[in-house]
């Protein structure tokens, strides 16, 4: 027996034709979804989000970043930057008095132990992952973790140096009272930059450049801050040679994101202030670490991003070009190692290798102290290095 | 299926007894030995390579959105289980630690007008616990990607890809990649593409390698590990060398709990008496194999939805209104 079909004459009427072994029959079993066309009932799309682009930019994000591939050299060919590496004598001359105050190795090791034994902090760490034991399940500790240690470390050690080292010093130098007097810190305030038409690349062609990050001390003050190097040494680095990747291309790290402030973002940005420093912290991957080079690279291209938020910030750029240098300045902290970064912004033009270049002054991964593990308790500080709280403090100075 | 003649001449009461059982097999091979003899002909039992279900393909498209990513991943492992049926195809493969999986790029593509190169350098080179071979981290103007290491590739090393085909060989050095059709007979390579544009599928385990024998017009004859041949478009892209981590065939694992550590499973133990399969066989050499076409994917298979009649199976004078079996007649009615 053939299966029953609707006769053609039937269906020319146009009438509803129920089938009895449909699971709707006779009424419904599940009622029809509620097609309610508000915005409330929309799943957002990108389009939606309020900072949303329609041209892409290239972003070097602080929280999600890539390592740069090449390292230091890879920086200054993003940035059209040469690397010094060491700071100026003058700077250092300058700060190396503090290892001649009283009890200054004893407030080192207690702004350290504030940071890795005496915090109250319990919070779930991540696992411990052993390379060469792998198989072993390691149980979950709980304590502080490494970026509140090395942000607690920061405060105290900025704090040292603005309070004790300026009550200290301010006789014998009195400017130096008056550098840290009007300083205004932030802490935990988001900073983000952009600079239109910032890199070109094969790939990507010329896109505009964001550096955004959120690191823990956002330093300002209402002085200029006189730059670094002279305008003759500026004039002189027309002939330097940025460091040459190839075949890596220096944008092959950024990520190309719909997603990004116009303008600059930066804390306390209805006051006339000059951005002095930024300083953060970073906890290594267990299973994937960076390397020393990587992090230094990374210093400098967020001391960058800083450098390009203040001269954003109160039309510094005009068509294209720099009014004055604006320098800054960076301090890092991974693993008890500071990467102290100065960077002199000249020419906000990156893809022209013919003019003026960007200085950044580097004292990559100075050793303070060597932390221990994170699951166990720090009972002493191992290996401090007072050499490179001098460094940290000419930073400052600077 | 047919019973068929008893011989007359029963004197080998085991040749009846082997035609009994073979009878009643649905076998249709049959030769002038009989089914048992005529099997020589057929393909060598596991010739054919059974899919790998190692990974989850599906989850990873879901992590990366099917783009190419050179981050670590965690995917899920399908412990030798085909994700559809759920049934076990791969023997001896479960279990183990859960290793980061790094996806890598096979295919190897570069310009192809003369004197053009698409250069990468080598940033790493570590080891990766889903392979043989090791691995590479090569960055170019492209972003960066792993790539299968050959044997002496190291960081900082250059290497280029070029699919250009010039009238001389070129000279080839070991980690560049190169259309067959540039490469000189003698030319070790290794990820060869089995057709043009498919991405490095013939020699991807440690320490393997292969020759190129000859070129052949529009084909290039390469010569396996095994000694087979075979003849590939000219454009089928290679990389030059042998592939790293040649010991790994030396190296033992040291315990059996390191051995499940990595994902393997044991052996069943029991006792598996050996048949004819086992053991050296020596044969000839197949001819050249010359893969032109790829074959064809597996047609869609039909979902059919059969009237009831159709699932009775019945036909013919059987097929009859299922209500007549109850009393009902196909005769019409009157009113009475």
């Amino acid at each position: 027996m053939g299966r029953f079909t609707v006769p053609e004459a039937v269906q020319t009427l146009g009438l509803p034709v129920y089938d009895p072994n449909d699971a709707d029959f006779p009424r419904k079993t599940t009622p029809d979804p509620v097609q309610i066309n508000h915005p409330a009932f929309r799943k957002p799309t990108l389009q939606d989000h309020v900072l949303y682009n329609e041209k892409p930019s290239l972003v070097l994000d602080g929280t999600d970043a890539e390592p740069m591939s090449a390292g230091l050299a890879q920086a200054g060919a993003l940035l059209n930057a040469v690397i010094r590496k060491g700071f100026p004598d003058r700077l250092l001359k300058a700060a190396s008095g503090v290892g001649d105050l009283p009890k200054h190795s004893d407030r080192l090791c207690d702004a350290i132990m504030h940071a890795e034994r005496y915090d109250p902090t319990l919070e779930k760490l991540p696992r411990r992952h052993d390379p060469v034991l792998f198989w072993v399940v390691h149980p979950r500790m709980h304590g502080t973790p490494r970026i509140a240690r090395n942000n607690i470390l920061l405060d105290n050690l900025f704090r040292y140096s603005s309070v004790a080292l300026k009550a200290q010093l301010s006789n014998a130098n009195p400017q130096l009272a008056q550098l840290f007097e009007d300083f205004r810190i932030d802490r935990d305030e988001p900073l983000s930059s952009i600079l239109p038409n910032g890199c070109s690349s094969e790939q990507h062609g010329v896109k505009d450049l964001v550096v955004r990050s959120h690191p823990h001390l956002t330093i300002q003050s209402s002085k200029v801050f006189s730059p670094w190097a002279s305008s003759e040494e500026v004039e002189a680095t027309a002939k330097e040679i940025v460091p040459d990747i190839r075949p890596i291309d220096p944008t092959i790290d950024l990520k190309s994101d719909h997603i990004y402030n116009r303008e600059a973002v930066l804390a306390r940005s209805w006051i006339p202030l000059h951005v002095h420093s930024i300083m953060w912290s970073r906890e290594q991957d267990q299973k994937y670490p960076w390397t020393k080079e990587q992090l230094a690279a990374n210093a400098i291209a967020h001391c960058f991003g800083a450098a390009v938020a203040q001269a954003t910030r109160y039309g510094e750029v005009v068509d294209g070009r720099l009014k004055r240098p604006i320098v800054t300045r960076a301090v890092q902290l991974v693993d008890g190692r500071l990467d102290l970064v100065a960077f002199q912004l000249n020419t906000v033009d990156l893809n022209n290798r013919n003019s003026v270049k960007n200085i950044a002054w580097i004292e990559p991964a100075q050793q303070l102290y060597k932390p221990g593990p994170i699951w166990e308790n720090y009972e002493k500080v191992v290996d401090l290095n007072e050499s490179a709280f001098v460094k940290f403090f000419a930073t400052l100075l600077g | 299926m047919s019973l068929r003649a008893v011989s007359s001449v029963t004197g080998c009461g085991y040749a009846l007894r082997s035609r009994l059982a073979s009878a009643l097999t649905l076998s249709s091979t049959e030769g002038p030995l009989g089914p048992l003899g005529a099997k020589r002909h057929l393909p060598k039992r596991g010739t054919k390579p059974l899919p790998q279900f190692l990974w989850d393909k599906k989850h990873l498209e879901e992590l990366t959105g099917g783009e190419y990513t050179h981050k670590p991943l965690r995917v899920n492992r399908l412990g030798g289980r085909d994700p559809e049926t759920g049934r076990k195809v791969n023997q001896h493969i479960g279990g183990g630690v859960k290793f980061d999986y790094f996806m890598i790029d096979n295919c190897r593509r570069g310009p192809s007008n003369f004197g053009a190169f698409y250069e990468e350098r080598v940033l790493e080179v570590r080891r990766d616990p889903n392979r043989g071979p090791h691995i590479a981290l090569v960055a170019g103007s492209k972003g960066k990607r792993w790539i299968l290491a050959t044997e002496n590739m190291s960081a900082g090393q250059v290497i280029k890809t070029s699919q250009h085909i010039p009238d001389n060989p070129v000279l080839a050095a070991e980690g560049n990649a190169y259309p067959l059709g540039a490469l000189s007979p003698g030319t070790v390579i290794n990820s060869i593409e089995k057709y043009p544009g498919k991405g490095g599928e013939f020699i991807i385990a440690a320490g393997s390698s292969a020759e190129v024998v000859r070129h052949q017009g529009d084909y290039v004859v390469i010569r396996m590990p095994n000694k087979h041949e075979f003849a590939l478009h000219k454009e089928c892209m290679a990389t030059v060398g042998k592939l790293s981590h040649g010991d790994l065939k030396d190296k033992i694992f040291g315990s059996p709990n390191m051995h499940r550590r990595f994902g393997y499973r044991p052996s069943s133990g029991l006792f598996h008496k050996k048949d004819g399969y086992f053991g050296r066989k020596i044969r000839r050499l197949p001819p050249v194999r010359t893969l032109d076409q790829p074959d064809l994917p597996p047609c869609d298979k039909l979902a059919l939805t059969l009237t009831k009649t159709d699932l009775t199976g019945l036909f013919g004078t059987a097929n009859v209104h299922n209500l007549l079996a109850s009393g009902y007649s196909g005769r019409d009615y009157h009113d009475e």
